[in-house]
């Protein structure tokens, strides 16, 4: 394993998961910003 | 109990349920970042200090004083910012996450509790006692404090990155480890003054009282009535609030911080000798820029110390140390660009000014106070005294020695290089073996130049491939002979002695194999040497040749070892080299061979112990396979080195106990050595510790070794048991040369071993030892009268006041080479020889007492 590998493995591990977690968690009070609306046009791509 | 926590935590409300999982959480990232991050990081900051400290080479996070010739400003520039952008990226992350947890869960925005609280003092204590807890950067710590602001106020904000960067323990405890007490003290009180003085100061800037309608507003109407939302759910909520938070001051901070890593980067390339000199002594003008520099530039956490000791090694006054030493750690320009997102920009110049002011005073301080206190302490405990290192230059060019193989053979066919004394006037001379024309005989003058004698010396060979040889009187006639292994019959040129060679005509002719490395010794000690060499050959019993020296120039092929290589040895192995070698103190040669299996690409070594008897005037060679040793990279044994051979590294205790060492050179900044071609092992300093000198298999050898930082050759200084620090000979002229031949000869006879690396594809090179160390030294050449003339096998035990040595003579070393065959003992600061004994390979004992040091003795064996 390269010796930089944590520093790519785990920075990209953490912040990945917390742009999943904004995407797929959905807002309180149904407030309005980029990842419920990326949330939003991806539940519409799988209705169609 | 639950009471208690409910009261305390207050967890009948959605806030205090957020609380207690963010501190639940912060624990659980906190314990896994100590853990993975923080301890280990302390190695790496005692590997950058070993660096800079080792004799030779210093170097700060890839940024070197003695500049690789070759590597370009830019490729520098970016080495020293990707390396520092390596160090700090887990703790950015680390802050990021922490910050976004403390906004979204431990101070939320709307929180009853989210706004400042206590006295400017407590503020104050709270920043300075939380920062050291996070042990982050004052970079990294900003987005944390950032969120703390909003319970603490500036104050906490800013006592925070103080005692982050400045009061963490690890860097406390390490400057008093590294620098003199003066330098620790200072660090130490700057950090309480910095931390407690600074933090209020930039307050008072900013400072204004919440109006009344403020502070009315931000409390909830009716915040008790409200019945609290279930854990889960506001576990989940949050952590949606948590990752928008992080993922924002990612993008806030992230790119920011690559610029500003890169400008530090900048800065630091136009750091030399001559700058720090002039610009940073024990002065005003030196305290004025040692404060500068050091608020405009960020280093990760600890760093400022490797940093800080690297400058002094250039010149840096002890004041200006005190002052950078602070000032490095304090702030920066991502910390100043961090806070400016909480904070209006003049407390942000109020931050600066004062870290600066505060950092010149403890400069000054110690400028007018502590010389006084600490006169004569050197201001860096690991510093080593540079005007007494032994150093390599290259002489070659005015050597005269020209000799540029540019081999046509395969990689491993070395231009092998044997050190002689072919003319016995005690300056060795210098053999080269070629496989692309006339191989090269050179006469030591004595005084650091070489003569080419080849042609008249009649030893050219030039109709031969040649690969290698080994150099030894092997007829007893006082004349060193040479043998020589090709690619094709070898050949063996007798002495003369008078300065020609003659090649006779023997039974070792006969063999028309691609031969490759041979060495001289007495397998039945009959007082003639016989020959072993090895031959690149699929046929496996045929790959190892064991000849008699039956006298008069005849020579009788034993066989003793062709049943262990057929049945045995993996056919997937390739004989590279032999050695003979006393393994196991019974005053008989026993045989060591370099295998490599050509399936897995490992290196072995093959080990048959010798227990030849001579009955009735007939010899029996029995040779059993000893051990097939399998490479482990570690060996923690506390016994020095006491003897080392080819290829890979041999290691044999002081008890005898074979091991091996596959690298024994540390690997800083990745520079590994996967296979070693040449390896001698010798005292170059003569501090009583053999070093250990590497040249290294070609780049293309196979994937593993492909590594762009690769370098042919380094030598590793032996700093006692088990500690090793790499330097490279100064102006490495060979960074893309393949060397698989090295051999070391003392070629003026200073007392200093001096180095001989013959690369595969380009000029031989001579490195000459400066000898400026004051250790002194013994050298000694034997003389057999009944054994050897030679006296191969011979084992010489030495006691001084400091240590005893033992070391056995032999000359085999490294592929297809062989190095002087005197013996050389460093002593280190031993003003005499208290007894030396020589255990010929007859088993006769010699034995001298209270010999002086700083000689060259030659010693012969008693006739009687």
């Amino acid at each position: 394993m390269p010796e930089w590998w944590l520093e790519v493995v785990l920075p990209s591990t953490v912040f990945g998961s917390m742009l999943i977690f904004w995407i797929a968690i959905p807002p309180k009070n149904n407030e309005k910003d980029i990842a419920s609306q990326i949330r939003a046009w991806i539940i519409n791509l799988i209705k169609k | 109990m639950q009471n208690y926590i409910t009261e305390k935590f207050k967890t009948n409300t959605d806030d205090g349920r957020k609380k207690v999982l963010g501190i639940i959480l912060f624990l659980i990232i906190l314990a896994l970042f100590f853990s993975f991050n923080r301890l280990p990081k302390l190695d790496i900051v005692g590997e950058d200090l070993t660096a800079i400290t080792s004799p030779g080479q210093q170097c700060f996070q890839g940024f070197c004083i003695e500049r690789e010739e070759g590597t370009s400003f830019i490729s520098k520039w970016v080495t020293f910012s990707t390396t520092y952008l390596r160090l700090v990226t887990v703790g950015m992350t680390f802050a990021f996450v922490i910050a976004g947890l403390s906004e979204a869960f431990i101070f939320p925005p709307n929180s009853t509790r989210g706004f400042e609280s206590g006295s400017w003092f407590s503020r104050t204590l709270k920043g300075v006692a939380a920062g050291p807890i996070m042990n982050l950067c004052s970079a990294c710590i900003v987005p944390v404090s950032s969120a703390f602001h909003k319970r603490a106020g500036v104050e906490g904000a800013i006592g925070m990155v103080q005692g982050s960067a400045t009061m963490n323990i690890p860097a406390l405890s390490m400057v008093f480890f590294v620098f003199n007490p003066l330098l620790g003290l200072s660090r130490l009180v700057l950090a309480v003054l910095g931390a407690l003085i600074i933090p209020p100061l930039v307050a008072l800037t900013v400072k204004k009282e919440p109006k009344e309608n403020e502070l009315i507003n931000i409390v909830p109407e009716n915040p008790i009535l409200e019945l609290p939302l279930p854990w889960k759910i506001i576990f989940i909520s949050t952590v949606r609030e948590w990752s928008k938070i992080t993922l924002g001051y990612l993008t806030r901070m992230g790119p920011i911080m690559i610029i500003a890593g890169f400008a530090s980067g900048l800065a630091i390339q136009w750091l030399n000798p001559g700058i720090v000199n002039a610009y940073l002594g024990n002065n005003l003008l030196g305290l004025s820029i040692a404060a500068t520099f050091g608020i405009l530039i960020n280093v990760p956490l600890l760093f400022e110390i490797p940093l800080v000791a690297l400058l002094l090694l250039l010149g840096m006054g002890t004041a200006p140390a005190a002052t950078l030493l602070f000032t490095a750690a304090a702030a920066g320009p991502i910390t100043f660009w961090g806070l400016s997102g909480m904070l209006p920009k003049k407390s942000i110049a109020s931050f600066a000014i004062l870290t600066w002011a505060i950092g010149f005073l403890g400069g000054l301080i110690v400028l007018g106070v502590g010389s006084f206190l600490w006169i004569d302490s050197k201001p860096l405990k690991l510093q080593n005294n540079q005007s007494q290192i032994n150093t390599y230059s290259d002489i070659t060019e005015t050597s005269g020695v020209v000799f540029n193989p540019n081999s046509k053979l395969e990689y491993f066919s070395s231009s092998g290089i044997i050190i002689l004394d072919f003319d016995n006037d005690s300056f060795e001379d210098i053999y080269v073996v070629n496989s692309n024309g006339s191989n090269k005989l050179f006469h030591n003058n004595g005084d650091k130049s070489f003569l080419d004698v080849t042609e008249s010396a009649k030893v050219s060979d030039i109709n031969s491939l040649g690969i290698g040889g080994c150099a030894a009187d092997y007829n007893n006639d006082g004349k060193e002979d040479i043998f020589i292994t090709n690619k094709g019959t070898n050949s063996l040129f007798q002495n003369n002695g008078n300065g020609t060679f003659y090649k006779i005509d023997t039974n070792l002719n006969k063999d028309t194999s691609h031969s490759t490395g041979c060495a001289w010794g007495d397998l039945n000690n009959d007082g003639f040497l016989d020959l072993i060499y090895t031959n690149l050959t699929e046929d496996i019993t045929n790959s190892i040749k064991l000849y008699l020296n039956s006298k008069n120039n005849e020579f009788e092929e034993i066989n003793s070892i062709k049943k262990d290589l057929e049945t045995k040895i993996n056919s997937n192995q390739t004989i590279l080299q032999a050695a003979l070698i006393d393994i196991n103190n019974d005053q008989k040669l026993d045989i060591i061979v370099i295998s490599k299996n050509l399936e897995t690409g490992t290196l072995n070594q093959l080990i048959w112990l010798n227990s030849t008897e001579t009955l009735n005037n007939k010899t029996f060679f029995n040779f059993a396979l000893h051990k097939e040793l399998i490479p482990s990279p570690n060996n923690n044994s506390e016994t020095r080195i006491r003897k080392m051979n080819f290829g890979n590294d041999i290691f044999i205790s002081e008890t005898g106990e074979v091991n091996l060492i596959k690298n024994p050179i540390p690997t800083i900044f990745s520079r590994q050595f996967k296979i070693g071609w040449g390896v001698i092992v010798f005292d170059y300093n003569n501090d009583g510790y053999d070093d250990v000198f590497v040249s290294t298999n070609p780049p293309d050898y196979n994937q593993e070794s492909n590594n762009s930082k690769q370098l042919p050759i380094q030598l590793s200084i032996n700093e006692g048991p088990s500690k090793f620090s790499p330097i490279l000979p100064e102006n490495i002229p060979l960074k893309n040369s393949q060397i698989n031949a090295v051999a070391y000869l003392d070629l003026d006879l200073d007392g200093c071993l001096d180095v001989i690396v013959s690369p595969y594809d380009a000029p031989l090179k001579i490195f000459y030892n400066s000898c400026k160390s004051k250790n002194n030294w013994l050298t000694l050449k034997l003389e057999g009268t009944s054994t050897n003339k030679n006296g191969i096998g011979s084992q010489i035990h030495i006691e001084t006041e400091n240590f005893n040595q033992i070391k056995n003579v032999n000359n085999n070393v490294g592929q297809s080479s062989q190095s002087s065959a005197k013996i050389h003992f460093g002593l280190g600061e031993s003003k005499s020889i208290k007894s030396l004994t020589v255990v010929w390979p007859n088993g006769k004992i010699s034995e001298y007492n209270n010999i002086d040091v700083n000689q060259h003795l030659s010693l012969s064996e008693p006739v009687k």
